[in-house]
């Protein structure tokens, strides 16, 4: 009995092993409201996918029912001002959304991430150049660079793409350079320096990597930021053009029938928030997850 | 006592609800006291700034509705569109060859600063505003001496002024004399007999401005109420740009009917919702005034189905057909090329065509308008009610078979070549013109397999670039001046306006048009119809346009204003208004 006793009252308690990405996870998944948003941001993708090859009606088809029309069994969301079906635009319009949202982000990773890392790492005249670049791009009002460049380039989802990258890499890029900054005198980039790694390798072989949760952050909270954008661009008619409905333009011609026909503004205006929210549920909730310092 | 007392009170009651009902369903709801209100200030919203309220400068229906009222002409048209005297006694006597015109004016009228008007007044209006060479200094354009005017170098400012004090031939109509003080007589290069109609279009180059102000300020005398000076029933009093302008009627006016209303406030607003909610809330009397009666569909419909506002809707047919532009000509000066161009022959005009039967008028009205706002365009170029106005269903144009429009493009362009990459230009300024873009773009795409892009350009901007040529297909209409044939082809296609390169939207060029119409302007009206209607099957026959609506203008008037109203062409002047007690 004693010898029993013993054994077990020595027995040391070994930590639960994990990675930094399982253990991510693990406290995503205990966060209802990033589960909720992601499951909704899932449901939003399949939307959009399946709008691709299918929707109530022809998203452009004018006519097919009452103009202003309210909800009804055949048209779910109602018609708007030519009387096409809202439902049927909205499915389509998420397609914008996510396109841009998440177009936008991957461009100014590709973007950002490596200028960010660039002048954190070898800071001096580069770092210098780099963030007097960025201060002259914070400088000028974003709604306006954007509105310019869509004026030039032409308004089409492409070029709306691009003016929204055009207003927001730099974000990324101050929060890689920070990151780079900090990492680079840490031990073990010193014993990669040490080893005589070269200087490709130790940007993107261990800098970047260690980098990634924040820069994971910051694009998924950026996604909501350029869908907001692109709805407001949208809602000024300079953002994607007829046919093609996005949300800010649905919205648009909403707020012009808005004492008449209301819901033509609430079912846009409705999809727009839920996935800004969403967006911004799930981002919070990486934050969460990937930031060592916030573990319980 | 006090069960008396509580039964008194008790039909005190009784009495002060029926007294509420009553007051509830008096003249404000329904049945309008005939009595004139104390305050008579009539308050009106416009939904943008004036351009210019300069007779020989202006241009915009929205700003003549404006100086009509401050501005008269020798002739004017009434509210039945008669051509009557105005500043002259009485209507010209005309010489049988139809050359000479001889007006006598009234002797009793004065500028609202109390100068008295001559014939001299009348030299130097005209001869400004053709020396100017405004928007409608053509309205002069049949005056002996029009030539050389039009070709003057000295347009604006002190210099013109100069040349206009020592009557310098190249700035005065060799055809406009004053034989004496209240005489004055004009004499035409060539017979016109739009020339009567064309000088009493309202607020334009035909108005008599006074020399004494002018000259102080010769190009923005019109800004300064104290410089605004006419003949009209009303004077400016304030004018604060982008934001509010004020009337006041003169007192002892010379002409007739003397205002009732004193006073004209009008906010300068942007938007045509907020101007409604505003009239609907009671801080205006009307909406619609001011060459803004394109109200917003929806609004039109909301108001349609409230019962105590449904009364105050006015839905008149104005004199405004709109249409679809193709570009005709591709040279140096004109950048639009396309498939439609008349150097294409026979397959660029059944591309036209293809196009032009591919589109769903009955449907456009029916989607767009509600008909209610516009009315499909099947009468041909010039509006239903006007003059030369051909007949519903006439125009082959405005036919919708969408099998022989599949059939004419894949006849004409078989691999979709032609047809790749193709837009249509519209100013988005008027919410209808981006709805209408778009029920083309899907017709287009439904009926013909064909997408089209949609290229929205802000109104003066897409002028200037329709003008001069830029745009493949695009938005375009025309208002009508006057009740005149010759308003509608003069102004649009042929050597006139200067088609193929300047001033012209189609690039349309034909010698027999010109031709056609030289002989048409010079006959008089009657004998000029049949003309003027070959004329117009002559642009059917080629498939220069597709006839899309005619427009429908809406008012809201409260059941207080008496006299407010529009015709075809234009609001009703401020004096004939009364406001009554309300």
């Amino acid at each position: 009995m004693a010898t029993a006793a013993a054994v077990v009252a020595v027995r040391p308690i070994e930590p639960e092993q994990a990675s930094l990405w399982s253990d991510a996870w693990r406290r995503l998944r205990r966060n209802r409201f990033a589960l909720v948003a992601s499951i909704y941001l899932l449901l939003l993708v399949a939307v959009a996918l399946i709008s691709t090859v299918w929707t109530p009606y022809r998203m452009s088809a004018v006519g097919i029912t009452e103009t202003y029309a309210p909800p009804t069994a055949a048209h779910l969301l109602g018609s708007d001002e030519l009387g096409r079906d809202i439902l049927s635009r909205l499915m389509v319009g998420a397609q914008v959304s996510l396109i841009v949202g998440v177009g936008t982000q991957i461009l100014v990773l590709a973007v950002g991430v490596p200028i960010g890392l660039l002048a954190g790492y070898y800071r001096g005249w580069l770092d210098q150049i780099v963030t007097f670049i960025i201060n002259v791009f914070y400088g000028i009002p974003d709604l306006l660079v954007a509105m310019i460049l869509v004026f030039i380039l032409g308004p089409s989802l492409r070029n709306i793409i691009i003016a929204i990258v055009a207003t927001r890499w730099m974000d990324m890029a101050r929060l890689v350079r920070g990151q780079a900054m900090s990492l680079r005198e840490r031990e073990f980039v010193e014993a990669g320096r040490a080893a005589g790694a070269r200087p490709i390798k130790m940007l993107f072989g261990h800098i970047l990597p260690n980098a990634l949760g924040p820069i994971i952050v910051q694009a998924t909270l950026g996604i909501p930021a350029a869908i907001l954008f692109e709805a407001f661009l949208s809602f000024l008619g300079v953002g994607v053009q007829p046919p093609t409905p996005s949300w800010g333009s649905m919205a648009n011609e909403g707020v012009m029938a808005i004492q008449y026909a209301p819901h033509m503004v609430i079912a846009p205006s409705i999809a727009l928030s839920l996935t800004l929210m969403a967006f911004n549920f799930l981002g919070d909730g990486l934050r969460d997850a990937l930031d060592p310092r916030s573990r319980r | 006592m006090a069960p008396f007392s509580w039964r008194l009170l008790k039909i005190l009651g009784v009495g002060a609800a029926l007294s509420l009902v009553v007051v509830a369903c008096g003249p404000g709801n329904g049945t309008q006291s005939n009595n004139l209100a104390a305050n008579q200030t009539l308050k009106f919203p416009i939904l943008g700034d004036f351009g210019t309220l300069d007779p020989a400068q202006l241009n915009a229906e929205t700003d003549s509705e404006i100086a009509q009222n401050v501005f008269n002409g020798l002739v004017k048209f009434d509210n039945n569109l008669n051509i009557v005297p105005d500043i002259a006694s009485k209507l010209p006597d005309v010489s049988s060859d139809g050359m000479t015109y001889t007006f006598t004016l009234r002797q009793d009228v004065t500028f609202s600063n109390g100068d008295k008007v001559t014939s001299k007044d009348v030299l130097y209006s005209w001869n400004r505003a053709a020396a100017e060479q405004g928007a409608y200094a053509g309205n002069l354009a049949a005056i002996k001496g029009y030539d050389v005017v039009s070709n003057n170098k000295v347009t604006s400012g002190a210099p013109l002024e100069a040349l206009l004090e020592k009557n310098d031939p190249s700035v005065t109509l060799s055809g406009l004399t004053a034989p004496d003080q209240y005489t004055v007589k004009v004499q035409l290069s060539s017979p016109a007999g739009w020339f009567l109609s064309a000088i009493a279009l309202e607020a334009t180059t035909g108005m008599v401005v006074d020399q004494n102000v002018v000259k102080n300020d010769f190009d923005n005398w019109w800004t300064k109420p104290a410089e605004m000076v006419g003949t009209g029933a009303y004077k400016m009093t304030a004018y604060t740009p982008k934001q509010s302008v004020d009337f006041q009627a003169i007192s002892n006016w010379w002409g007739s009917p003397k205002p009732t209303v004193q006073k004209v406030h009008i906010d300068i607003l942007s938007n045509a919702e907020s101007a409604i909610t505003a009239y609907e809330q009671g801080s205006y009397d009307i909406y619609g005034y001011g060459g803004y009666s394109n109200a917003p569909i929806d609004a039109i419909l909301r108001i349609q189905g409230t019962a105590n506002e449904k009364n105050q809707l006015l839905l008149h047919p104005k004199v405004r057909t709109t249409w679809l532009q193709f570009n005709l000509v591709h040279d140096a000066a004109r950048s639009a090329a396309g498939p439609f161009l008349l150097s294409g022959g026979t397959t660029a005009k059944n591309l036209r065509l293809a196009f032009a039967l591919a589109i769903d008028k009955t449907k456009l009205a029916t989607v767009v308008c509600h008909d209610i706002v516009c009315a499909p365009a099947t009468g041909g170029l010039i509006t239903k009610g006007l003059i030369g106005y051909v007949g519903d269903n006439t125009d082959p144009l405005a036919k919708f078979d969408a099998t022989q429009a599949k059939q004419l493009l894949t006849q004409n362009d078989p691999d979709g070549s032609k047809t790749k990459g193709l837009s249509y230009a519209y100013d988005p300024n008027n919410p209808i013109n981006t709805t209408v873009a778009q029920f083309l773009q899907d017709q287009w795409q439904t009926n013909l397999g064909v997408h089209v892009d949609l290229q929205p350009v802000d109104h003066s901007a897409f002028i200037k670039g329709y003008l001069s040529g830029k745009y493949v297909m695009a938005r375009n209409g025309w208002q009508a001046d006057y009740n005149h044939p010759q308003d509608w082809y003069d102004n649009l296609w042929g050597k006139i306006p200067g088609c193929p390169d300047a001033n012209c939207g189609s690039g349309y060029d034909n010698s027999a048009y010109d031709t056609l119409l030289a002989k048409a302007d010079a006959e008089p009206l009657q004998q000029a119809i049949p003309d003027y209607q070959a004329l117009g099957k002559m642009l059917e026959d080629d498939v220069t346009y597709v006839p899309l609506y005619y427009s429908v203008g809406a008012f809201l008037l409260k059941p207080y204003v008496r006299g407010a109203g529009t015709n075809n062409f234009f609001d009703y002047y401020w004096d004939q208004i009364q406001i009554l007690s309300h």
